[in-house]
């Protein structure tokens, strides 16, 4: 006898699902919406009712939690998922989720655990594990399971982004560097971690044990249990009114409906076809994992190359043959939820814009993700610390896949993507008088500038890519959690966009001063790009890409502090730090520049730190920007003449302190600037011909070395790679 | 924002003034919220597209801000709004273009400004950028940033039959299964190689 | 109601909202009238006057009598929210600290805030709202200040000076500003909630050079608008008070004027955003924005808490756009300190009130494909619906077809609805697509609405902890008593009720005000667990400055403002929370000093009972240690308000010539509902459903299973039969 309908195990009842999709197309089998046709306005009062409790739980839950993540950055989310995991709705925040807690439910059925430790009423369930559907370590799940007269018939869930996960190798929510998953820090599998929905002693006591935050760590538990109950009251009230057997039919046909409503507005805005986009980053590892993993002390490059068949039937395939090998790096992502999550972080900015977030929409997608390669891995031993990042960088593309489908149906409104993924600093240290700290900034990732638009430029400070609700919070706050990091500056300097008729949205470029750093300081930053390379950002229409991720300068042993106490002032920009330093006013010892994660690196007082997310990518040529919109640049100060003058041919003058761009002289620049395109430029087929010699040279670096070797390794990559070049079925590198 | 009925949000008008940029915000945000858009956005693009570029072909469909698939005779081709014709469209219209790869981390970073001069990325030999311009007016239709060595991106290869009979309903009249296979290779396997 | 009678002295509150100015006119002996005049956007003082004349019309009092005889006049505007709407506020310069010069472009990236669900999960819509400083008129000035640390004594002290301030920066920058013609400068340091030495001396130094120029150019501090952390907020308040301040003193001082002109002796007042009357002559002004729906839960907490002793309320205020809900807990208002307004996010505490964007002129949006129903977020606003002059179908338009709403008794006939273009435009685009009866369907979509407000008040409720059988449900705003039945229907409240006065309730609510300012100021006071009593006094030196500081601020402007100091009485707050969490809560505490060790442990006491009161839930976590994050107080002096009135009983039989007749009402199915004319109930009545009760300025429905009855002090209770 099962926990489930009629007495069915929820094993069953997962075989069920799949079974009457796989058989029907339509979620549940559910061909018709029998609840929605009946009654159309009573089906929404039972999905508000829902949706309101997820959102009413998440809003007063944050509160309690410790981490600025939560409170300030909103990264939490609050579901209702089905017994089998499939999530209802739910409320703001870190909306990919929804697409996680299915899988892991999964696994505790598949595991078993209805009969060991068994499921119910009261108990209390956690996982963070990327092995058994988790993103990464540092989001942590909790599940509630609802029962009615003895049915499990839904599941209430929490989950948030916690500040500190004790990895082996350093401090940190998302440690970049850790070569093996004994060095990933406090993983774990879905556990019962508690009953009569209170937690366990021992579980708190485990925080304290194995992360370096455990006070926090203990809140943000505390809190996402404390939602979820929240959800399980409310959902038995939702059951009394509508009775159990429409709520068991009506959170189905919920599903369906949202299932419904995407394919429709996926066959309104997109075309079917193939469509095709690169990614990859470097995940540095070399000199930062010591003698002890001499098999992962160097650099990895991660290659994805996407294909994306959209068909006939409003289907998203996606073909990744020819990603990198699976290794020994934190990017692994070694399951279903892990990967699931990822794609969700595409498709809900996207085509979901009702009062469901559910996984409706996941339906509408397979992959195809070969064996072996760091997204599909088979060697258990690897790290996942960063198991969501494989797929998740995929995002920018997918987002650009759909902005040209929006573009070429005419509905260019919907042209939001983003090309930027700020990440996490995450500094720790030992101050003066013994105290140790440590912390998670979350200011670089809660909020992204944007892409330009086929219409219009990217914004500035818009908003964050996978949290619709993001915030960068308050200078005044972060201060108070890293004492000796003093934040000098917040702003968006000049020419820090990538250029297009439109251009992309600022980056936005933080400095900071060590001031009496203590015993010991150290900062890392935990980033979805890669070091050496900026991210192959999409830039649409002849518009350049933008950077993915953020870039690091690092300015050691330097006489900031005495300049200050002369009266000097600070600098606040790159560029400024540049100007004092050509001007012999700013002393500098060593400067270090790093690209994307930053692994490690310690700090004394004085040091000067610059962390900037890179400009977001352009639309269009630029030469065809509006001349109107290059002044409004020069006179507000986000661009220098000399660029305008370089990328956009535009010719300024100052006229009483205000920028003026003529239109004659801007036309002949204009000119000039085609002419050296032709100069510079040679037909297609005497550069491939060109290039041609390299490919059979094999001159590549090593990392893009180890790129092609998994490409040629793959049978389908490797035939149009040998195809492309004309180098015969035995090129190996 | 009240005052506007759902029938003139999304009038032809509207849809061109979008285009241009010159739409009022408050009802570019108006069609934003239109979970699901009307049914003939597509035709009066392509109507407001036709009378744009002048082509006296049949517009199929609008790859970027230049290039358009066109119904030329019994062939289908990309053409440029200049009027350069790339082609058959099942072939990778770069093919046809000019193209400059900048290769060095100098001529990456004349193009790049939002990273710092003295930065030492992008790297070179990890990266390259690629743009391809129009032989016939040399604008720059796409960027790309790839490792030396990456075959070229066909970025978007739609399956017009399919979307014109299944999804608009008014099947092209020169349907085959041909039309949805990917020539690139075949081209290339032409060209002279010594 | 008001008889008609000379010589008494009256008190009198007006509400200006988007559409109408409300005024509320009460006598000693607790007799009101009410008004209602068109909002004028351009000149204020024109709808002031129109709406009070309009309430002296009614009661047949000259308005000359009522200016002499009013001895306080209480006007809330609009003019904040439409200067920000409008964009003509003043030119504005901002100093700030070097470093942070774009810190009103980027608004930390909040470009959700003011958007519905829906449109939060719709990237596409995220845009910034726009900024209220010319970036060019933004400079960056040298200095910095350490700022408190969560590691109390580890590190430097929270006034620390990094970096001093440049007053070369300062003067440079001051011409530029002047020269570029700006009309008010404000200055905004980081951590100046700590240390305000260098806004202090920067602003000395600003003046000095306006001044040496002849320029009366108004130099305003941050820390003289809010001392409290969170630079971006504390900024966009300093915005607010420099952009819209002057233009609102000026509408202000115009009522107060054509006010005076008419024979009225006294100074103007108007509210503050949390809740207190003050002269329209208080030096921050942009303290009143929003202030209009904090009225109804004033008058929420007079009537029932005061007048009748309850101490759990909950306020409902439903309009044509939005549904206002406030809470009444334990006899105290909450205050939100970090509301959001017109986009901007503000450090200013704000009465809290949760605003659902439901209102009865909500759009219905019907998709004939998923069979889904969506409401709002558009409103017809003053157009209604297609039965006045909206194009697309509304909430209204449903109660005008079913019978709920009386389509030639629209503000007393003013405005006569058109029910057959409501059944057209209902039938074409509700009924056919989604393949229901008219009738049926159509009080279906009614129900949504409904169900929405209903779960708007449960969560409310349920998200602080309490238990909503424990509170007693006012509903007000000019669709309130309409929807009351449906608002009511399922929720488990102990009591419902409104008032004949429902449509002016704010107004009424503004006339109920306290006369007090409230301070607040940030500080950081650790208190780990078991700390020793001689730390504690050690940690309590920031409160006991802070809290000095603050009453002779208080002092020094009441002062200012006529009162004083022995005039002066105080209550204490503290903003306290556990080590490690990020939420502070406020506390109302006994003291204002902490003089020994103990003190502190009474002051952590409140915090803990506040916090157990909102999540019982969460286990109290004294052993984690305690934080107190701001001081506060608000300084009150006394101020005569209106008295609730009581009339004595007549019998439960309402007066024959209070019937008018019965309407035909689709409830469930068509039935007949009697009609009565709300004025003309005496106290004491009783009327049973089914029933339909108007007013020129309000409709209050009574189906089937349920009665009111008209108490003493002509609150009307909805019961069941």
């Amino acid at each position: 006898m099962g926990i489930g309908e009629g007495g069915k195990t929820i094993a069953e009842m997962l075989e069920e699902r799949d079974r009457l999709i796989a058989e029907t197309g339509y979620f549940y089998g559910l061909k018709e919406l029998e609840l929605h046709d009946e009654d159309p306005a009573k089906m929404t009062r039972f999905n508000w009712r829902l949706t309101n409790a997820c959102i009413t739980a998440k809003e007063s839950a944050k509160l309690l939690s410790a981490t600025p993540t939560v409170r300030t950055f909103g990264e939490c989310l609050f579901m209702l998922l089905l017994p089998q995991g499939d999530c209802i709705t739910a409320s703001h925040g870190l909306a990919g989720h929804v697409a996680s807690a299915r899988d892991q439910i999964a696994y505790m059925v598949r595991l078993g655990y209805e009969d060991n430790p068994k499921i119910r009423e009261g108990d209390i369930f956690a996982c963070n594990s990327p092995r058994y559907g988790g993103g990464h370590s540092a989001d942590n799940y909790t599940y509630v399971p609802i029962f009615h007269e003895g049915e499990l018939v839904a599941w209430a869930a929490g989950i948030n982004h916690i500040a500190e996960v004790g990895s082996a190798l350093y401090s940190a929510s998302v440690p970049i560097v850790s070569p093996t998953t004994y060095t990933d820090g406090w993983a774990y599998p879905p556990m019962k971690i508690g009953d009569g929905f209170q937690i366990a002693k021992w579980w708190n006591l485990l925080w304290k044990e194995k992360t370096r935050m455990g006070n926090f760590n203990i809140l943000d538990s505390n809190m996402r249990v404390a939602g979820s109950i929240m959800i399980h009251e409310t959902v038995k009230n939702v059951i009394e009114e509508f009775g159990i057997d429409y709520f068991r039919k009506g959170i189905r046909e919920i599903l369906e409906r949202e299932r419904r409503r995407v394919e429709t507005i996926v066959r309104r805005q997109m075309i079917p076809g193939i469509y095709k986009h690169a990614y990859w980053r470097l995940s540095e590892n070399k000199g930062q994992v010591g003698p002890s993993f001499p098999f992962a002390d160097k650099d990895f490059p991660i290659h994805t190359p996407i294909e994306l068949h959209l068909t006939g039937d409003g289907r998203f395939s996606i073909d990744l043959s020819g990603t990198s090998r699976e290794d020994y790096h934190s990017w692994n992502a070694p399951s279903d939820g892990t990967r699931r999550l990822a794609l969700a972080w595409w498709w809900l900015p996207q085509f979901v814009h009702s009062i469901c977030i559910n996984t409706a929409f996941d339906y509408l997608i397979d992959y195809t993700i070969p064996e072996g390669s760091h997204l599909n891995p088979t060697n258990e031993q690897l790290s996942t610390s960063i198991g969501l990042g494989g797929m998740a960088t995929l995002m920018t593309p997918l987002w650009n896949i759909c902005k040209r489908c929006f573009f070429s149906r005419g509905v260019l409104e919907e042209d939001w993507s983003a090309t930027g993924c700020g990440g996490l600093l995450e500094p720790e240290g030992v101050l003066e008088v013994g105290v140790p700290w440590s912390f998670g900034m979350f200011g670089a990732a809660g909020s992204w500038s944007t892409d330009a638009g086929s219409f219009r430029d990217g914004l500035s400070a818009a908003t964050c890519g996978f949290n619709p609700q993001s915030d960068m919070g308050e200078v005044e706050e972060w201060d108070l959690y890293e004492p000796p990091l003093v934040c000098l500056a917040r702003k968006l300097p000049p020419n820090l966009f990538a250029h297009g008729k439109f251009r992309g949205g600022l980056g936005i470029s933080w400095v900071f001063l060590v001031v009496n750093a203590g015993q010991r300081l150290s900062i890392s930053f935990g980033s979805g790009g890669g070091p050496r390379i900026i991210g192959p950002a999409v830039g649409m229409s002849g518009g350049y890409p933008g950077g993915y991720t953020d870039w690091h300068v690092i300015f050691s042993n330097t006489n900031a502090l005495e300049l200050i106490e002369k009266g000097m002032g600070y600098p606040t920009t790159l560029p400024e730090i540049m100007q004092w330093i050509n001007e012999g006013k700013l002393k500098v010892g060593k400067i270090q520049y790093v690209s994307g994660g930053m692994p490690s690196i310690p700090l004394k007082d004085g040091d000067l730190y610059v962390l900037s997310s890179h400009g977001e990518a352009g639309w269009g040529d630029p030469v065809e920007r509006d001349l109107s919109l290059i002044e409004k640049d020069l006179n507000e100060g986000w661009m220098t003449p000399g660029v305008g003058k370089d990328i956009y041919g535009a010719v300024a003058q100052s006229v009483d302190g205000k920028w003026q761009v003529d239109k004659n002289s801007t036309n002949k620049e204009r000119e000039k600037i085609k002419q050296t395109r032709r100069e510079k430029a040679k037909p297609f087929k005497e550069w491939w011909l060109e290039e041609r010699e390299l490919v059979v040279n094999k001159e590549f670096k090593e990392e893009v070395s180890y790129i092609y070797q998994d490409v040629l390794g793959n049978a389908k990559a490797g035939a149009q790679f040998r195809g492309f070049w004309r180098v015969g079925e035995d090129y190996q590198l | 924002m009240a005052e506007i009925r759902s029938g003139e949000l999304t009038s032809r008008e509207n849809i061109k003034l979008m285009m241009e940029g010159k739409l009022n915000p408050d009802i570019v945000n108006s069609l934003r919220r239109m979970a699901i858009k009307e049914e003939d956005r597509f035709w009066k693009y392509v109507d407001i597209l036709q009378e744009k570029t002048g082509f006296k072909e049949r517009i199929l469909l609008r790859l970027s801000d230049h290039l358009y698939i066109v119904a030329k005779g019994d062939e289908r081709i990309v053409k440029c709004d200049c009027g350069y014709e790339f082609g058959d469209y099942r072939i990778n219209w770069k093919l046809g273009s000019l193209v400059r790869a900048r290769k060095t981390t100098e001529e990456m970073k004349e193009a790049y400004t939002f990273l710092p001069k003295e930065m030492p990325h992008p790297e070179e030999g990890l990266v390259e950028i690629r743009e391809f311009y129009c032989p016939g007016c040399l604008a720059q239709l796409a960027v790309e940033l790839v490792p030396p060595g990456y075959p070229v991106v066909f970025e978007m290869f739609p399956d017009l039959d399919t979307f014109y009979r299944d999804w608009m309903g008014q099947p092209l009249p020169d349907e085959n299964p041909e039309w949805f296979q990917d020539k690139t290779l075949e081209e290339i396997s032409h060209w002279d190689i010594e | 109601m008001m008889a008609d009678k000379k010589g008494n002295r009256l008190l009198v509150a007006l509400d200006a909202g988007g559409t109408m100015t409300d005024t509320f006119l009460v006598d000693e002996e607790g007799l009101f009238s009410l008004g209602k005049a068109l909002t004028n956007y351009e000149d204020e003082s024109k709808s002031f006057t129109n709406s009070i004349e309009d309430a002296c019309h009614i009661v047949n009092l000259q308005p000359s009598e009522l200016y002499n005889q009013a001895f306080s006049i209480v006007y809330t505007g609009t003019t904040m929210l439409n200067t920000l709407l409008t964009g003509r506020g003043q030119k504005v310069g901002l100093l700030v600290t070097r470093g942070f010069e774009h810190i009103a472009q980027m608004e930390r990236g909040l470009t959700w805030l003011s958007l519905s669900y829906e449109d939060t999960l719709h990237y596409a819509l995220h845009e910034h709202t726009a900024p209220l400083v010319d970036v060019n008129l933004v400079k960056g000035i040298t200095e910095r200040i350490k700022g408190p640390t969560y590691y109390v004594g580890c590190h430097l002290p929270a006034d620390a000076i990094v970096v001093p301030l440049s007053e070369e920066d300062v003067r440079k920058s001051t011409e530029e500003l002047l020269d570029a013609g700006v009309e008010v400068i404000g200055i905004l340091f980081l951590h100046s909630y700590t240390s305000a030495v260098h806004e202090q001396r920067a602003a000395e130094i600003a003046r000095e050079v306006a001044q040496q120029r002849g320029l009366a150019v108004p130099v305003i501090t941050s820390h003289e608008i809010s001392q409290v952390s969170f630079e971006t907020q504390r900024c966009k308040s300093l915005l607010l008070q420099c952009y819209a301040a002057q233009p609102v003193a000026r509408q202000l001082f115009q009522v107060e004027e054509a006010a005076k002109n008419k024979g009225y002796r006294y100074e103007l007042q108007t509210l503050l955003s949390y809740g207190a009357t003050t002269t329209v002559h208080y030096p921050r002004l942009y303290e009143t924005v929003i202030s209009g729906p904090a009225g109804g839960l004033l008058g929420g907490k007079a009537l029932l808490g005061d007048t009748m002793g309850l101490k759990n309320i909950v306020c409902t205020d439903l309009g044509g756009t939005s549904f206002d809900i406030g809470i009444v807990a334990r006899g105290e208002i909450p205050v939100e300190p970090e509301p959001a307004f017109a986009g901007h996010k503000l450090n200013l505490p704000m009465l809290s009130i949760d605003s659902v964007g439901a209102g009865t002129g909500c759009v219905i949006h019907v998709d004939e494909q998923l069979k889904t129903i969506d409401l709002g977020p558009e409103s017809a606003g003053a157009l209604i619906g297609t039965c006045y002059q909206y194009p697309d179908i509304t909430l209204s338009d449903i109660d005008v077809i079913l019978g709920y709403l009386n389509p030639d008794y629209f503000l007393g006939g003013a405005i006569k609805l058109n029910r057959e273009a409501a059944l057209k435009a209902l039938d074409e685009h509700l009924a056919k697509p989604l393949g229901g009866d008219l009738y049926d369907t159509s009080s279906k979509v009614i129900d949504l609405l409904h169900s929405q407000l209903r779960d708007a008040v449960n969560s409310r409720l349920l998200a602080r902890g309490f238990n909503p059988a424990e509170f007693t449900l006012i509903s007000y705003g000019g669709s309130g008593p309409l929807h009351m039945w449906g608002l009511g229907d399922g929720l488990q409240v102990a009591d419902m009720v409104t008032v004949p006065w429902a449509a002016a309730f704010s107004a009424f609510g503004v006339c109920t005000a306290d006369y007090f300012h409230r301070y607040e100021k940030s500080v950081i006071s650790v208190v780990p667990f078991g700390m020793p009593d001689e730390y504690k006094m050690w940690q309590a030196e920031p409160l006991n400055q802070g809290w000095e500081e603050l009453e002779q601020r208080a002092y020094e402007e009441l002062e200012r403002e006529g009162f004083p100091r022995d005039k002066v009485s105080f209550r204490y707050f503290i903003y306290a929370r556990y080590l490690g969490q990020l939420t502070s809560w406020e506390a109302p505490v006994d003291i204002g000093r902490v003089k020994v060790g103990s003190d502190m442990d009474n002051l952590l006491d409140s915090f803990e009972r506040t916090y157990a009161a909102i999540y019982p839930l969460a286990v109290a976590m004294r052993d984690i240690g305690c934080a107190i994050t701001a001081v506060g107080l608000q300084a009150y002096v006394d101020r005569v308000k209106p008295k609730i009135r009581k009339y004595p009983l007549k019998g439960k039989v309402p007066p024959k010539n209070a019937h008018k007749g019965q309407r035909d009402v689709y409830h469930g199915s068509w039935m007949k509902f009697d009609l009565w004319e709300m004025d003309l109930l005496e106290p004491g009545n009783r009327v049973e459903g089914p029933a339909v009760i108007e007013h020129p300025m309000t409709t209050l429905v009574v189906p089937p299973e349920k009665l009111i009855e008209l108490d003493e002090h002509l609150i009307i209770w909805y019961r069941d039969k």
